[in-house]
């Protein structure tokens, strides 16, 4: 974990209102681990408009870049979209606890749904290194914003679903879970509420580990503002700093509620 | 020199917070944290040099650990942004088991912000940190919006400001500092009678209450309705409550805290009376951001000529 100036290599259109950012960060790419995020200011040096950093899962840590996936939905993603090649990124990170692969998993599920499947590329990436064997089920609102195959690892099985029927399986990602459940040895998702809630029930009853990395506002990710606590079998855990990957079984919530 | 401009080399940081206390509050330079934006201390330490700071103050401790607010507990809001955490902490003994005994190598002053619903919950936690090494002094939250005690917050009213402030100077060895609502009518009065009642500094600003609607679902977004306004939105008025109460009170040890972000905002607040500052909200956009305004104003002092950052203490009253 660093404080510091990414150099902005690349600022890519991967889908309609999405962007893949390469950014050079050699040190920090060679710290990262597939499921960790940078938070990232979202302003001019001398801006305080909007003020807080956000929290962008790494997608590829590879070759001193560090690659951010991310969907433009506010005012803080805008920025992130407005940057251009040689512009300078500050970038606190990488942050927060990795994907676990258990150690003896040959077959990786890994479920994602939009801008989700940015710490699963990491981990197919990690696995495939590995040789292990990886299929990627990834879920979108439509064929226009499905990320394109040429960014997913080509060892890897890519499935698409869209809720449009665009591409692929017309109808949620979640749906192809029961399929492959029986061949994976373990299951990885990161996605919004909705679909874990849905990978929930779609795998409620097996014994196999999925962990999940969890999409949460965060205000420092250092673990100190206790913006994004949730409850846990172990207690009130922070998604920057205790997660954001947890194990599903333990989650008694996806998502902190107002009471 | 005449003509000439005289450059202090080695300017003076070092400030005092609690000249009328035995032991005092000697900082080596004006910049604390702010209590809820730095945690336990430890967090931070992994990537900044505490030690370079003028003094830590930690999250609010109450006598037992604290869940907190439901969420969501922050939210974004123009420069600045509001939170409603609810004194989620692990309570005292944890504090005393798991930090105090790391604060305790560390060579810089850490100050225990202290939480509580009643004068007793002040009166356990003060007593019980002010006899734990490594607890340099106290800052008691009377001032936190969003944890209601029965009826009205402490630092509502000058009489129950007053009266908690006594009570826990009573069992207080180290320096106090209460912390100051800008939630008032008049912050002088209150100001007033707290330092009639013991205190050997007041910090302020505490957060102003505000409310966000999420018009999507037409309700208020936070999960306890309403949170604490801080960040570089509210500095302007955190400039002029402690301009006022400087004015209103000469030589009573004052600490700056709203929306610093930098060497010039803290200066403002020292210009404006106060010996110090607290850096807060700025931590998470910035976690070297108090380092920084300690630098920013060391080199302040360089360019100015300015010997002792305490000449500029109140200088435009």
């Amino acid at each position: 974990m660093r404080l510091f100036e990414g150099l902005v290599l690349a600022n890519e259109r991967a889908g309609e209102g999405l962007l893949m950012m390469r950014v050079r960060a050699p040190e920090a790419a060679r710290e990262a681990r597939a499921g960790q995020f940078l938070h990232v200011r979202c302003a001019r040096p001398d801006g305080y408009d909007p003020l807080l950093r956000r929290p962008i899962s790494i997608y590829r840590a590879a070759d001193d870049e560090l690659w951010l996936y991310f969907d433009v939905v506010g005012r803080g993603t805008a920025f992130l979209a407005s940057l251009r090649e040689g512009d300078r990124l500050d970038c606190l990170g990488p942050l927060g606890q990795p994907f676990r692969i258990p150690p003896n998993a040959r077959n990786l599920l890994m479920v994602g749904g939009g801008i989700g499947l940015a710490p699963l590329a990491a981990l197919a990436d990690e696995a495939l290194a590995r040789e292990l064997n990886v299929t990627i089920l990834a879920g979108f609102r439509s064929g226009a914003r499905a990320l394109p195959g040429g960014f997913v690892p080509p060892a890897a099985e890519y499935v698409v679903a869209t809720e449009d029927g665009a591409i692929g399986h017309a109808g949620y990602v979640t749906d192809l879970v029961p399929s492959y459940l029986g061949w994976a040895d373990a299951v990885f998702a990161c996605g919004p509420t909705r679909m874990l809630e849905s990978l929930r029930r779609a795998t409620a009853g097996t014994t196999k580990p999925v962990q999940v990395s969890l999409e949460e506002r965060m205000g420092c990710a250092m673990g100190v503002c206790l913006s994004c606590v949730l409850h846990t079998d172990r207690g009130l855990k922070r998604v920057c700093r205790d997660g954001p990957v947890f194990d599903l079984a333990e989650l008694q919530e996806l998502q902190w509620r107002a009471a | 020199m005449a003509g000439g401009v005289s450059l202090a080399t080695n300017p003076t940081t070092a400030v005092e917070l609690a000249p009328r206390h035995p032991s005092g509050l000697r900082l080596k330079n004006p910049v604390m944290t702010a209590s809820g934006t730095f945690g336990y201390g430890t967090e931070y330490a992994k990537l900044v040099d505490v030690e370079q700071l003028g003094a830590i103050v930690t999250k609010a401790i109450s006598p037992k650990p604290r869940e907190g607010n439901p969420g969501p507990r922050t939210v974004e809001t123009p420069s600045g942004m509001l939170n409603a955490i609810g004194w989620q902490n692990v309570g005292l003994e944890a504090c005393i088991r798991d930090y105090a005994p790391i604060w305790r190598r560390w060579r810089v002053p850490v100050v225990v912000n202290l939480a509580g619903f009643s004068v007793e919950d002040y009166r356990t936690v003060a007593e019980a940190l002010s006899a734990t090494p490594g607890v340099a002094a106290v800052e008691l939250n009377i001032s936190c919006p969003n944890v209601a005690s029965e009826g009205t917050p402490f630092a509502l009213r000058a009489d129950l400001a007053a009266e908690v402030t006594a009570a826990v100077r009573e069992v207080c060895e180290v320096p106090l500092i209460v912390k100051l609502s800008p939630n008032v009518t008049d912050v002088v009065e209150i100001a007033a009678a707290v330092h009639a009642a013991g205190a050997d500094a007041l910090s302020l600003i505490n957060t102003l209450v505000g409310l966000v609607i999420d018009t999507r679902s037409r309700r208020p977004f936070l999960g306890n309705v309403t949170g604490g306004l801080s960040g570089p939105a509210i500095r302007p008025v955190a400039v002029r409550m402690v301009y006022e109460v400087a004015k209103a009170l000469p030589g009573v040890p004052l600490i700056g805290a709203g929306g610093v972000m930098c060497a010039d905002d803290a200066l403002q607040f020292i210009m404006a009376g106060a010996r110090a500052v607290q850096v807060g909200t700025a931590s998470f956009v910035n976690p070297r951001a108090a380092i920084e305004v300690a630098e920013g104003i060391e080199a302040f002092l360089a360019r100015e000529g300015v010997a002792d950052v305490n000449e500029l203490v109140g200088v435009a009253l």
